[in-house]
C-alpha cells in the first residue's frame, strides 16, 4: 500500500512531467512554426544576411588593327566596395569614407551617395570601380572593416589619340561610349557572369559558388592599318595648323573592298581620356553634312556622259565668267574662256558646268544622285553616320535648282559619301560599300551578302573615260596641279565651296569648305582618299589646300603598301653641287 | 569462470579485419589530405596562369605602346637621324608571279 508521501510524490512527479511535455510541446509548435511555416521568410533573411548574389563583370574583347596590332584592350584592375559593418557608428563609417575619398578622389556628392546606401543597409555598394591595382592596395593597407574588393577590368589604348574618332572611347563606369566601342558593344562586352558569395557575419567571404561563368567578349579586327591612319593623321594636324583651319578630316580606303584604312578628323582626343573635350568628339569623316562644292561635278559630269549629253569634243563659251540662272548669277572664279567638256572639269568651271547639265532633266539628274548614293546612309560601321540632304524632285526649283546641284550647292553630303562617289571611277563604274570593321563582328556587322556586293551605277567606259581624259588631268595641269605626285597618276577633283550662313542668309561669308577627292594610282588603284578643310585661312582652294595633303599622304602610304611607281621617276639632275628637277 | 580460448584462424581473422579497417582509414585520410593539397595546388596553379595571363596582356599593351608609329617615327628622326628615302633611292622587291 502506498503512503501519502509516495502518493504525493507521484502527484507531484506527474504534474511535473505534464509541465514539461506542454512546454517540450510548445518548444516543439514553435519549431514547426518557425521551420515549417516560416522556412521561406527564415531562410529569405538568412540568405541576406550571409550570402551576396555578385555579377561577375565579363572581360571585354579587344580592337585590333589590320595587321593585329593592338588598339585597345581590357586589363585587370580592381572595383572597391563596402558593405554596413555591425554596430557601426555614422560617425565611424563617415571617418572611413573621408580616408577613402583621399584615396580614392572621390566627390563629395559621390561620398554622400555612398553613405546614404549605408545608412539605408543596402548590403553591397561600390565606392569606386576599376581603380588602379596600385590605388587599391593603398586602400587595403588601411584595412577598413567593410571595404573589400573584387577584380574588374579597365579599357586602355596604347596608342592614345590615334583613330580616337574610329574607337570612339569607353568611359569609366561604361555608361558612355562612342565610335566601334558603341556600335559594337554587344560583341565587346560578353555576357555577364553570377556568383554567390558566403560570408560570417563579420562580412568575410569564407565561400564563392560561381552561378554562372561571364562569357568574355569577342576580339573586334578593324580595317583600319594603324601606320596608314598615322601618316592620315600627323598630315592632316599639319594642314590644319600650316592653312589655320577650323577642322579638317582624312578618309583613305582601298578601292575595290571598300575597306576604310584610314579615318582621321581634328580636332581630335586621348581616348584614354575618353569623354574628353566635346567639340572634338564629331566624326566629321561620317557626321559632318556639307555642300561638297565643285567635287559633286563628278557625279554631274557622269550623268552626262552615261546618257550621251555631251561630247568630250564639244565645247562651252565660258568666257563671260558669269552665267544667270533663272534670275541668278552663278560665276567662275577666274575668266576661263572657252572650254572644251574636259576641260569644263578640269579647271573647275562652274559656268560650263551648268551649261553641259542643263541638257538632263531634273528627273535623270536625280536618278544618277540617287543611284550613286547621296541622301542615304553608306552603312559604314560607326554610329551617328549623316545621311546628307537630297531634296526631293518635287521641291527642286525648275529654274534653278539642277544648275546649283550640278556644281555641288542645294545637296548637302558626307565626305565619306563624296569619297564613296569618287570611289565608283576608280573601281570602273561600281559602287562599294565602304566598311571599317575587318572581323569578329558576326551578324552586327549589318547588311551582308548581296547587299554588300559592289553595284554598277555607271558603265566602265564612262567611268574609264571619264578617269583618263579629264580627273587625272584634273591633278596634271587642272586645279589640282599642287598635289602631283612623282612616279604616279592621280585622278582627283578639286572643291571649294562657299559656306553658307543660315542668320544672314548668305554664301558670301568669306569662309569656305576645301576639298580634294582621288584615288592612286590610276592603272590599278590602291587608295581612294579624301581630304576637306574647314574654313582654312593661308589659301582657300581645295588644289591649293587639300591636293597637297593627299599628294604627301598617298606618298608615304604607297612607299608604305611597297607600291612600285607607275611611271618613269623624273630624274634628278646634279650639276656642280646643285640639284634641281627637269621634267620630261 | 572459464576462460574461453581464442582459436588461431579467429585471430588471423581478426588481425586481418583490424588492419584491413585500419588500411582502409589510413588510405582515406591520405586520399582526403591528398585531394585537399591537389586542390591547394591547383588553386595555386589557377592563380599562377592568372597572373601570367595579366602579364602577357601587360606586355602586348606595353608592345603596342612601344610600337606607336610617333613614337617610333620620333626616335628614328631624333635619336637615329634617320630621314625619308628620295623617291629613286627606293628599291622594290619585284614580285614572283607563280606566287
Amino acid at each position: 500500500m502506498r503512503t501519502f508521501y509516495e502518493s504525493d510524490i507521484r502527484k507531484r512527479a506527474l504534474v511535473l512531467s505534464f509541465i514539461l511535455a506542454a512546454w517540450a510541446a510548445v518548444v516543439a509548435l514553435r519549431l514547426v512554426q518557425l521551420q515549417v511555416f516560416g522556412y521561406a521568410r527564415a531562410k529569405a533573411a538568412v540568405l541576406k544576411q550571409n550570402q551576396d548574389k555578385i555579377t561577375m563583370e565579363p572581360r571585354r574583347g579587344n580592337i585590333l588593327d589590320r595587321n593585329g596590332e593592338i588598339l585597345a584592350c581590357s586589363l585587370p584592375a580592381v572595383s572597391v566596395f563596402i558593405r554596413p559593418v555591425e554596430k557601426e557608428t555614422p560617425e565611424t563609417e563617415r571617418t572611413k569614407l573621408r580616408d577613402l575619398q583621399g584615396l580614392l578622389g572621390l566627390s563629395e556628392k559621390e561620398v554622400s551617395a555612398i553613405l546614404g546606401r549605408l545608412r539605408n543597409k543596402a548590403s553591397f555598394t561600390y565606392v569606386k570601380k576599376k581603380v588602379s591595382e596600385e590605388e587599391a592596395a593603398r586602400v587595403m593597407a588601411l584595412k577598413l572593416p567593410g571595404v573589400d574588393f573584387e577584380p574588374a577590368d579597365r579599357r586602355h589604348y596604347p596608342l592614345r589619340g590615334l583613330a580616337a574618332h574610329v574607337l570612339g572611347g569607353l568611359s569609366l563606369t561604361e555608361d558612355n561610349k562612342n565610335g566601334v566601342e558603341l556600335r559594337y558593344d554587344d560583341v565587346l562586352k560578353g555576357k555577364e557572369g553570377e556568383k554567390v558569395v558566403f560570408k560570417v557575419s563579420g562580412g568575410r567571404d569564407y565561400q564563392t559558388q560561381v552561378i554562372q561563368s561571364p562569357v568574355p567578349g569577342r576580339d573586334l579586327v578593324l580595317t583600319i592599318d594603324a601606320t596608314i591612319q598615322y601618316y592620315a593623321e600627323k598630315e592632316l594636324a599639319r594642314a590644319v595648323a600650316e592653312h589655320d583651319a577650323v577642322c579638317g578630316t582624312v578618309i583613305v580606303m582601298e578601292p575595290f573592298s571598300g575597306e576604310i584604312l584610314a579615318l582621321a578628323s581634328f580636332p581630335s582626343y586621348d581616348v584614354n581620356d575618353f569623354p574628353g573635350p566635346k567639340n572634338a568628339w564629331m566624326n566629321r569623316a561620317v557626321q559632318l553634312s556639307y555642300e561638297p562644292g565643285s567635287t559633286f561635278k563628278i557625279v554631274t559630269a557622269a550623268a552626262a556622259r552615261e546618257r550621251k549629253r555631251v561630247g568630250f569634243s564639244e565645247v562651252f563659251d565660258c568666257s563671260a565668267g558669269s552665267i544667270s540662272v533663272g534670275g541668278l548669277i552663278i560665276r567662275d572664279h577666274e575668266r576661263v574662256g572657252i572650254l572644251s567638256f574636259p576641260k569644263v572639269l578640269i579647271k573647275s568651271s562652274n559656268v560650263g558646268t551648268v551649261l553641259f547639265a542643263q541638257r538632263l532633266s531634273i528627273e535623270e539628274f536625280y536618278e544618277t544622285i540617287k543611284a550613286f548614293r547621296f541622301g542615304t546612309k553608306t552603312g559604314i560601321d560607326l554610329p551617328a553616320e549623316a545621311s546628307g540632304k537630297v531634296f526631293p524632285v518635287k521641291e527642286w526649283n525648275r529654274k534653278t535648282s539642277l544648275s546649283h546641284v550640278a556644281i555641288g550647292y542645294e545637296i548637302m553630303a558626307t565626305p565619306l559619301q563624296i569619297l564613296q562617289a569618287m570611289n565608283v571611277f576608280a573601281t570602273g563604274g561600281r559602287l562599294v560599300r565602304p566598311r571599317i570593321v575587318k572581323d569578329g563582328a558576326g551578324p552586327a556587322a549589318g547588311p551582308a551578302g548581296d547587299a554588300d556586293s559592289p553595284v554598277r551605277i555607271i558603265s566602265e567606259q564612262t567611268a574609264e573615260e571619264l578617269v583618263g581624259r579629264v580627273f587625272e588631268e584634273v591633278v596634271e595641269e587642272g586645279t589640282a596641279k599642287l598635289g602631283r605626285l612623282d612616279g604616279f597618276g592621280i585622278a582627283g577633283k578639286t572643291g571649294t565651296a562657299k559656306k553658307y550662313d543660315a542668320a544672314l542668309k548668305t554664301y558670301n561669308t568669306g569662309r569656305y569648305m576645301a576639298s580634294f577627292v582621288g584615288f592612286t594610282p590610276i592603272d590599278r588603284p590602291r587608295l581612294a582618299m579624301i581630304v576637306v578643310l574647314d574654313e582654312p585661312k593661308e589659301g582657300t582652294y581645295g588644289g591649293q589646300v587639300c591636293a597637297p595633303v593627299f599628294r604627301d599622304i598617298a606618298r608615304q602610304v604607297l612607299r608604305y603598301l611597297r607600291v612600285p611607281p607607275e611611271r618613269p621617276l623624273t630624274p634628278r639632275i646634279l650639276t656642280a653641287g646643285m640639284e634641281r628637277e627637269k621634267r620630261p | 569462470m572459464v576462460r574461453r580460448k581464442w582459436s588461431a584462424k579467429g585471430i588471423a581473422l581478426g588481425a586481418a579485419l583490424l588492419v584491413a579497417v585500419i588500411g582502409t582509414l589510413t588510405f582515406y585520410v591520405w586520399y582526403q589530405t591528398e585531394s585537399v593539397k591537389l586542390g591547394i595546388d591547383v588553386g595555386k596553379a589557377e592563380g599562377r596562369i592568372r597572373e601570367l595571363e595579366k602579364t602577357i596582356e601587360t606586355l602586348k599593351l606595353r608592345r603596342a605602346a612601344l610600337l606607336d608609329p610617333a613614337r617610333v617615327e620620333k626616335i628614328a628622326r631624333e635619336s637615329l637621324g634617320l630621314v625619308d628615302p628620295k623617291d629613286d633611292e627606293v628599291i622594290y622587291e619585284k614580285r614572283d608571279p607563280s606566287r
